[in-house]
């Protein structure tokens, strides 16, 4: 009796193994038979309907996304794009789940400049040729098409351009009588002048986008050292003193803002969320945040006072800003059974039609620079697109952008000193070259 | 004994069902996740067996790993006690109110939070601990408490323990009908018998109520741990692990490595070894407080 | 005894006032929640806390319509009652066999099932998926239903097995002499006899499989049988949260929850007079 039992625990384990490492190699299995029958069916049925799974995560867009799908299959009848909705913040988990099941989306909406994650799977169809084959396409986004480019190669197209950019509290500016600021330093004295009134609290920025100050600000002074190129890569190391400053010097300017008290929140500045930062805005609690360009709108729709924007001031030279991020977009999954029904829609979405009608019905601003733009706000934002960067040194490894999101928050809470903060992103950033 | 084979095919095919779904759903799984943990896995290409260095990398070389657990450890020890306790002497409160409706609106309204969405309660809490206009602030100013209005989930050393009281918020209600259940189930003779004797209500409390109801108290607490050691939601919604790295959880920690760096494997062995942590943990306390396969009545 | 009557007083009042703490200290977020669903955004920005000046019943159309509320209502309806009906009714067999037939190894098997729920699901959901599509169950009701069962049996069982343990011995040993076999010692005894467990083991499962996200969002994308949590994300997005239809979608969304509770509340634990003995 216990020896059958025995047994049977045995066998069972074993064949609980056995299924065990079917599920881990179930990916490399999956690829085989996708890549065989990618060459067969391209071939012999072009005609039949293809789909394309598609995952969006822009649900607050869903009436002019379906529109726009509803237009492009109207041209291509015999092209099904079956659109899976998810919250943008799962984006990552639901793409990557699917890739490991084996089952990968053709096309998903994603940020072009994090793109990488992905390129290290092998999971995103090289973009490359297709874009550089077709001018027209490739002439209307020229400026945001470095976004999507890693080690050379273009996997993701950007669709809206989305950057940081400070809005103000206008009518409280007039009556303190202050301007915008465009350096650093002047930026500080309005701080200081809204301060001392004491009425409300300087400057917010919330809990993700504290990351988006030293981001702002160390390209300028990489330029001014005369090392951009080489900082933008990773390839500074500031354990040379002279190179130390480039990460340090934007920490000590934010810890000083931090002791002067100019930051929203006091103690807990860099634990504020970004529906918080909206409500703080509104109700004029703070005077001046930073958010995207897409949110311009919104923000002032929900305020009622007069709403401004300036770009957030230059640590340097008041005539160079250094944007970063730059566009939503979409990419194409290496695994996708038809690339050019994939593409074809990319190219679709990027056409001056359909980045018109996104304009015009949901006031996004278009990548593509042929379609015509009326509104002043917009127009602006367009020309303010000239200040980006489209690469940068936050996304060269996940770990790196990791730790930077984190690091204002580890410096206000006093957990970690500016130069430890300098060193840690400096080892990060030499763990990724040598990794390369 | 006679009977003894036919008594254990009843209990086995009672058993059956459960054994079968949790093999093929739960088991399964588990095994493949800990054969990933031996191997450096990014989610799409072929693992690459890597023998233990996963588990020396996680043991000796990650820094975060240990502030992850002992978040952990801290917000299930915390929040169980706490959420276990609260939630019995409401239960001892309610059972002993004569007016019935009165008693069903009390246990509704305890039963509201544990109903709540977590993404809501998240959300819900931002704004309660908002250091300017959040209401926790502005009560405390009303009282003339200035002296304590804090930036609830902005203060490193405070955030953690912010998120611990939304948790007890969450979870009492739950405690506090697992409770009642048992407390409902407990024959009202015993009491009476113990009345006559003189017992006070205390007496009752300790001499009745307690070892009558260990079994539940051994399962509100073994709930509350095995959750507790899980949490992910309510952290995430809240700071997401901030600010810095102040409430950086286990799962959290899971989830950056395997969806974002793109180690599963990696991700998986701090599985195991949370698994491992919450095994030893559950064997202490059933090993303390857990009943034995018999009780005495 | 006057003295006795004073403390009892004392005691009874300070009972009072925690009840009524709690309740306020719990309602009021419920009512927050409540009052913003007849909020537009900007009133909502411009005072979180108080009421708007009028009452924007669209938020509650807009809930039903664009958020599909309706239908994904009667899916997590479906789904979760089916996977509570499985989970109770496997898991009280398993509990019962653990705490009153298995005379052996009754601890090593509960220990192994309790283990199989301290894994983090986070670390396992990958590996459940790549099984899942093997299964082809993917974007189906069964494949919701089947893994909900899974995962809540564990507690359950236990949740039953604990509650089987603290019932009297005498009970099943009376019914034993009266003839009855383990078979219907357990329906005719055990079962009416566990109305509470019954209740705890409803509506724990209820809150959980109601609230469940993850798995729906990652194996769901039909919208016919889309579940609850999916639709309430509509309004929330990566730069903006429509409040108003968020809040009306969550008041709607937990009227199915009360009830539950309510009814099992009062049909099993309220239903007991006088606990286990009278049987």
């Amino acid at each position: 009796m216990k020896r059958k039992c025995m047994l049977g625990a045995i066998m069972s384990l074993a064949l609980v193994i056995i299924i065990s490492f079917m599920l881990i190699g179930c990916t490399t299995a999956t690829t085989t038979t996708t890549a065989a029958s990618e060459t067969t069916e391209a071939q012999v049925v072009p005609e039949e309907t293809i789909t394309l799974k598609f995952l969006d995560f822009w649900g607050e867009l869903e009436d002019v996304m379906l529109e726009s799908i509803a237009k492009f299959q109207e041209i291509n009848p015999n092209i099904e794009i079956k659109r899976d909705v998810c919250p943008w913040d799962q984006a990552e988990t639901v793409l990557k789940t699917n890739i490991a099941g084996g089952t990968p989306y053709d096309i998903a909406t994603y940020w072009p400049m994090y793109m990488k994650t992905f390129v290290e799977q092998d999971a995103a169809l090289d973009l490359t040729s297709a874009i550089d084959s077709d001018t027209d396409w490739k002439s209307g986004i020229e400026g945001l098409i470095e976004l999507g480019s890693v080690d050379g190669k273009i996997y993701a197209v950007p669709f809206k351009s989305i950057f940081a950019v400070t809005y103000y509290n206008k009518t409280l500016f007039d009556s303190y009588g202050l301007t915008e600021p465009e350096t650093i330093q002047e930026f500080e004295e309005v701080m200081k002048t809204i301060k001392d009134k004491g009425e409300v609290a300087p400057f917010t920025n919330y809990d993700g986008a504290t990351c988006w100050l030293p981001r702002f600000m160390m390209p300028a002074l990489a330029d001014q050292a005369g090392v951009l190129d080489d900082f933008i890569a990773g390839k500074i190391d500031a354990s040379d003193p002279k190179y130390l400053d480039i990460y340090k010097k934007p920490y000590d300017i934010i810890l000083n803002w931090y002791k002067q008290g100019y930051l929203y929140g006091d103690k807990g500045a860099a634990g504020i969320s970004r529906d918080e930062v909206k409500v703080a805005f509104s109700q004029k609690e703070v005077a001046m945040f930073n958010e995207t360009t897409s949110e311009f709108g919104a923000i002032k729709e929900s305020a009622d006072f007069e709403v401004g924007v300036f770009k957030f001031p230059s640590v340097v030279d008041p005539s160079k800003y250094y944007f970063f991020g730059g566009a939503d977009g979409f990419f194409v999954s290496q695994k996708v059974k038809n690339p050019e029904a994939a593409i074809a829609f990319l190219k679709f979405m990027d056409s001056p039609e359909i980045q018109k009608l996104w304009l015009d019905k949901k006031g996004i601003t278009p990548v593509n620079t042929n379609v015509e733009i009326q509104d002043p706000v917009v127009k602006l934002f367009v020309d303010w697109g000239k200040y980006i960067k489209p690469i940068e040194l936050y996304s060269l490894t996940p770990e790196l952008s990791k730790y930077m999101d984190a690091s204002v928050g580890e410096l206000i809470t006093g957990a970690k000193t500016t130069t430890e903060i300098a060193n840690e992103i400096n080892d990060l950033a030499r763990q990724a070259v040598k990794d390369n | 004994m006679p009977g003894n084979k036919k008594d254990y095919l009843v209990s086995y095919s009672f058993l059956m069902p459960v054994i079968l779904m949790i093999l093929v759903i739960i088991f399964i799984p588990m095994v493949s996740s800990f054969l990933t943990s031996f191997t450096e896995w990014n989610g799409a290409s072929k693992p690459q067996i890597t023998g233990i260095s996963n588990y020396i990398d996680i043991l000796l070389k990650n820094k975060l790993f240990f502030k992850s657990l002992s978040n952990s450890l801290k917000l299930t020890l915390i929040s169980s006690v706490l959420s276990v306790t609260i939630g019995y002497f409401l239960a001892e409160a309610l059972i002993t109110i004569s007016r019935k409706r009165l008693s069903e609106f009390y246990r509704l309204v305890f039963f509201i939070p544990a109903m709540l969405p977590l993404a809501v309660v998240g959300i819900l809490f931002k704004f309660i601990y908002n250091p300017t206009y959040g209401l926790l602030n502005n009560l405390l100013q009303l009282l003339h408490l200035n002296g304590l209005t804090h930036s609830w989930l902005g203060e490193a050393n405070l955030a953690i323990y912010s998120i611990i009281a939304v948790n007890i918020w969450k979870t009492f209600g739950l405690n506090m009908i697992i409770f009642y259940a048992g407390l409902k189930a407990i024959p009202k003779e015993l009491y009476e018998a113990a009345s006559i004797d003189g017992a006070g209500k205390l007496k009752k409390m300790f001499f009745i109520s307690i070892p009558l109801l260990r079994p539940v108290i051994e399962l509100a607490i073994v709930i509350s741990t095995i959750l507790g050691l899980k949490t992910f939601d309510i952290v995430y919604v809240m700071t997401g692990g901030g600010p810095g790295r102040a409430t950086i959880t286990v799962p959290i920690l899971i989830v950056e490595n395997s969806f974002r760096y793109n180690k599963f494997g990696y991700g998986a062995a701090i599985g195991m070894v949370l698994f491992v942590v919450t095994l030893l943990i559950i064997y202490v306390i059933r090993k303390f407080i857990g009943t034995k396969e018999k009780i005495e009545f | 005894m006057n003295f006795k009557n004073f403390k009892n007083l004392i005691i009874n009042l300070s009972k009072q006032g925690i009840l009524v703490f709690v309740t306020l200290a719990v309602l009021y977020p419920l009512f927050f929640v409540l009052i913003t669903s007849f909020k537009t955004n900007d009133e909502f920005y411009q005072n979180i806390w108080l009421p708007g000046k009028v009452f924007h019943f669209e938020n509650y159309i807009m809930a039903w319509i664009k958020g599909n509320l309706g239908l994904y209502t009667l899916n997590s309806i479906i789904v979760v009652t089916s996977s509570i009906f499985l989970i109770t009714l496997f898991s009280i067999f398993a509990g019962y066999s653990l705490a009153k037939l298995l005379k052996k190894g009754s601890s090593t098997i509960t220990t192994i099932i309790l283990s199989t729920m301290m894994i983090p699901n986070e670390a396992t959901i990958v590996l459940l998926f790549a099984l899942m599509v093997r299964l082809g169950t993917i974007n189906t009701r069964a494949n919701l239903i089947i893994v909900y069962v899974g995962w809540s049996l564990a507690l359950s069982t236990y949740i039953f097995k604990n509650f089987f343990l603290s019932l009297p011995k005498e009970l099943s040993e009376a019914a034993k002499i009266d003839g009855c076999n383990e078979f219907q010692v357990f329906t005719k005894i055990m079962i009416p006899n566990s109305k509470p467990a019954i209740a705890t083991v409803i509506i724990f499962n209820f809150i959980t499989l109601w609230g469940e996200f993850l798995w729906a969002l990652l194996t769901v994308s039909d919208k016919n049988i889309k579940t609850i949590p999916l639709g309430l994300f509509t309004f929330q997005n990566q730069y903006s949260t429509q409040w108003g239809p968020l809040s009306a979608s969550i008041s709607i969304t937990i009227i199915p929850l009360i009830l539950v509770f309510v009814y099992f509340q009062k049909y099993f634990i309220e239903g007991m007079t006088s606990g286990a003995i009278k049987g």
